[in-house]
């Protein structure tokens, strides 16, 4: 018989699909066609597997060898499926057992001497292996450590062509050393602690980590905006196993585990320049849809640096992600959907100059031009901002203490805490934190004391707020309330709310 | 010809706040100018584009451009005539306004400052408007972005009556995002222009205008201003008038509140904290 068949899968986004790799050898003049719409990378696979299979010192067929990649609708992209051809064109060509083959999922890019090489992707496409009942998985040995975090699946990390046919011929495999996986919130080493002062900033920071509310950082170069941004992770808590799994399926679509542990339970932090396109800030491209920074923050912290330099565009298109907690992207070949739930940090210089502060005098800007900077943040996507906080630059005093501020395993502390709190009291309800709570849900059960309605309702009435900011003010009060132990959010809470967000809508 | 055709004429040929001519007509009368100006009493060779400009146009040109404005011609000796108008050094020769003009010769603060407020400026301006209001005051502004639209607003809101200088021609509206705003101060208060319709802000007219805002009030407040900002040049301007000059202090580190530290610093203003202090300082120094 010269016919054999394994599995691979193929992706479209973090979606899964299993690919049956078929392969018929017959007489005929020798030549190697490949069916099933493959992709450049994809195409140029059959020189790959010839070349690693003759430098593995196995035979190639000179006979008429064609490849189909089932369904044979489904645009297939990329060079992971080089091991699963390989392997199937050696079983139709009778040098391997093709039951032994049948219900193996193969995943790996070959190079040209045999070795197996890494491939992006390999989480989700196991995840989908797993919920198509495939048991045993051949993987790449350096995906080796993010393929474990699949449990109840039999992952087999191969280094090389060799080893993998030794193993599907004797079923004796060369000792791999399996990686011993832990997960871990081991962070970078940084700390809340080496915040100097910045008392308003922290507070907005803890708040932000508690209930999820988006946050500006307004401020003068050199005043720790960034330091502050980047220590919101820290604060945190570690993320659940089912969301670790996510953020790693995520990056390793992306393939930048260079910069995280696939087993990491921090929550990640992107930061991207801003010169980033609109592409990379939510994901896209031609044949494969890759996730953008959006959806690598998932779970996260998406942090935008100098952001009224951004092209507005970029902005305005994590407008969508912001309101969904998923991120669509449509092209010609389909619609992907991301995950795509972070919290937002912005920070911006006061002017173009970035000296608009303290006194104010050596500020070169005009008026106008310190109007327009931080107004092309404002519209839709300000809207979305419940936190709009001024960072000062750190004073004489702060710098002189010598005392440290308060370590980020303190905050992180009443973080839990205070999530906790609103994860009992919505319990049931579809959503866990404040900054979730539907709009009908403030007017009802979820209503402030009365007199901070009362409060509220006359500054809206003086136009101070719109109706809007009013309900963003009521889900940082209970926030606010959550970290204070108040029941529910009392006048104090919903006053600061309120100052938190900037006081005046404009 | 007669003085308003003669009126009509100078201001459309002459720029505002001329420190010669705009005395020069005060004083003598624009007829009297105008028929001086074209007998060569002030000699040809200085005066010559002055007299070709004038000579270029016919009163009822320029008469006309403003009706289509929809707006009145105002100038000294009308009933509507602001009088306060006349401390200034170089009076205004004419004034364009369109909406509810006897509110121009009442009682009235001017509040301004800068174009980027922080919330804390913006609620005072605001505050301070209203809080006049009640008090049968109008309120004078110069209808740009920030502390102007913020004390036009609260004036509007308080459903009190406000009034905007404005440093365009009376059917330009600059800044044009004000547009809604400024359809809605016409409908009680008054819009104010001292250059012909058509003509654009340019940066020179600011500084001009506000004079015009200093002197048409009672009294001024800077709410917030920073180190160089126009809303001190109005501040100057009615101190020199010897009117009433108020600011609202800031935090120390805020650099929109430099500029009223610095004119508290120079007692150019008085440091007021509440409309009820403003109140009696006014009252205390008219």
């Amino acid at each position: 018989m010269s016919l054999a068949q394994t599995s691979s899968v193929a992706l479209f986004g973090l979606e899964g699909h299993i690919v049956n790799v078929e392969v018929d050898i017959a007489d005929g003049l020798p030549m190697y066609s490949l069916l099933g719409l493959p992709d450049a990378a994809l195409s140029e696979s059959r020189d790959r597997v010839r070349a690693a299979m003759v430098n593995s010192c196995e035979i190639w067929p000179n006979r008429k060898v064609t490849v189909s990649l089932s369904p044979a609708w489904l645009p297939k992209s990329g060079s992971g499926f080089d091991l699963a051809i390989c392997i199937a064109i050696l079983s139709a060509h009778q040098s391997i057992e093709p039951a032994r083959i049948r219900n193996l999922v193969f995943l790996g890019e070959l190079s040209l001497d045999g070795r197996i090489r890494s491939v992006r992707g390999l989480l989700p496409a196991l995840m989908a292996a797993q919920k198509n009942g495939i048991t045993t998985a051949v993987v790449p040995f350096e995906n080796l450590a993010e393929a474990q975090l699949m449990q109840g699946m039999e992952i087999v990390g191969m280094a090389h062509l060799k080893s993998v046919l030794h193993w599907l011929r004797t079923g004796e495999r060369e000792e791999a050393p399996t990686i011993e996986y832990q997960w871990s919130a081991q962070d970078a080493g940084l700390d809340f602690a080496d915040v100097a002062g910045q008392p308003d900033a922290r507070l907005a920071a803890e708040i932000a980590a508690t209930g999820g509310h988006h946050i500006l950082l307004i401020g003068p170069p050199g005043a720790g905006k960034t330091m502050i941004a980047e220590r919101i992770p820290t604060i945190m808590p570690a993320l659940k196993k089912s969301e670790a799994l996510e953020v790693s399926a995520v990056h390793s679509l992306a393939g930048s585990f260079t910069s995280r542990s696939p087993t990491s339970l921090l929550a990640p932090i992107i930061s991207p320049h801003h010169t980033t396109t609109r592409v990379a800030m939510v994901g896209g491209g031609a044949h494969a849809i890759r996730p953008g920074a959006c959806s690598l923050a998932h779970h996260g912290v998406l942090f935008i640096d100098e952001a009224p330099e951004c092209p507005s565009g970029v902005l305005d298109s994590l407008r969508q992600p912001l309101e969904a907690g998923t991120i669509t992207i449509a092209r010609s070949i389909g619609n992907v959907t991301f995950p795509a739930s972070f919290l937002l940090v912005l920070a911006a210089n006061p002017c173009p100059c970035g000296k608009f502060s303290g006194r104010g005098r050596s500020c070169t800007c005009t008026s106008a031009q310190v109007r327009r900077y931080l107004g092309k943040l404002s519209g839709p996507l300000m809207d979305r901002i419940d936190l709009r906080v001024h960072v000062d630059p750190v004073g004489r005093i702060d710098m002189a203490r010598n005392e440290l501020g308060e370590t980020s395993a303190t905050i992180r502390e009443r973080v839990i805490a205070a999530r906790s709190v609103a994860e009992m009291r919505f319990s049931g309800l579809g959503f866990s934190r404040n900054s979730e709570i539907p709009a009908r849900g403030l007017r009802g059960d979820f209503r402030p004391v009365p007199a901070a309605m009362n409060f509220l309702h006359d500054e809206l009435e003086r136009e101070h707020i719109t109706a809007r900011g009013l309900h963003k003010i009521i889900r940082v009060a209970w926030t606010l309330a959550d970290l204070a132990s108040h029941e529910i959010p009392t006048l104090a809470d919903v006053k600061k709310a309120h100052a938190m967000r900037g006081g005046v809508e404009i | 010809m007669n003085e308003g055709e003669a009126r009509a004429l100078l201001f459309s040929a002459v720029e505002g706040a001329h420190p010669f001519w705009s005395q020069e007509i005060f004083t003598h009368g624009a007829l009297t100018i105008y028929e001086k100006l074209l007998n060569g009493g002030y000699g040809d060779s200085k005066c010559e584009k002055l007299i070709a400009k004038l000579r270029s146009t016919s009163p009822d040109e320029v008469l006309t451009s403003i009706a289509r404005a929809d707006a009145s011609f105002i100038y000294p000796g009308d009933l509507l005539w602001p009088s306060s108008l006349e401390d200034l050094v170089a009076p205004p020769i004419a004034l364009i306004a369109k909406g509810n003009l006897p509110v121009l010769s009442q009682r009235s603060l001017a509040i301004v400052g800068t174009r980027n407020p922080t919330n804390y400026g913006a609620r005072i301006a605001g505050d301070f408007a209203a809080g006049f209001v009640d008090r049968a005051w109008a309120v004078i502004s110069g209808g740009a972005y920030g502390i102007d639209s913020f004390a036009h607003k609260g004036a509007l809101i308080a459903e009190g009556v406000t009034v905007a200088v404005i440093a365009s021609g009376i059917d330009i509206n600059y800044p044009a995002g004000n547009n809604r705003l400024f359809a809605q101060i016409c409908e009680n208060g008054a819009i104010v222009s001292e250059t012909m319709p058509g003509h654009p802000a340019l940066p020179a007219r600011f500084l001009t205008r506000n004079r015009l805002i200093a002197a048409i009030s009672q009294a001024t407040l800077v709410v917030e201003a920073a180190f160089r900002s126009g809303s001190l040049r109005t501040a100057r301007d009615a101190a020199q008038l010897l009117r009433p000059v108020m600011a609202i202090p800031g935090p120390i580190n805020s650099p929109t509140s430099e500029g009223c530290h610095r004119l508290i610093g120079e007692r150019v203003a008085e440091i007021v904290t509440s409309v009820a202090d403003a109140v009696e300082f006014i009252g205390a120094n008219r």
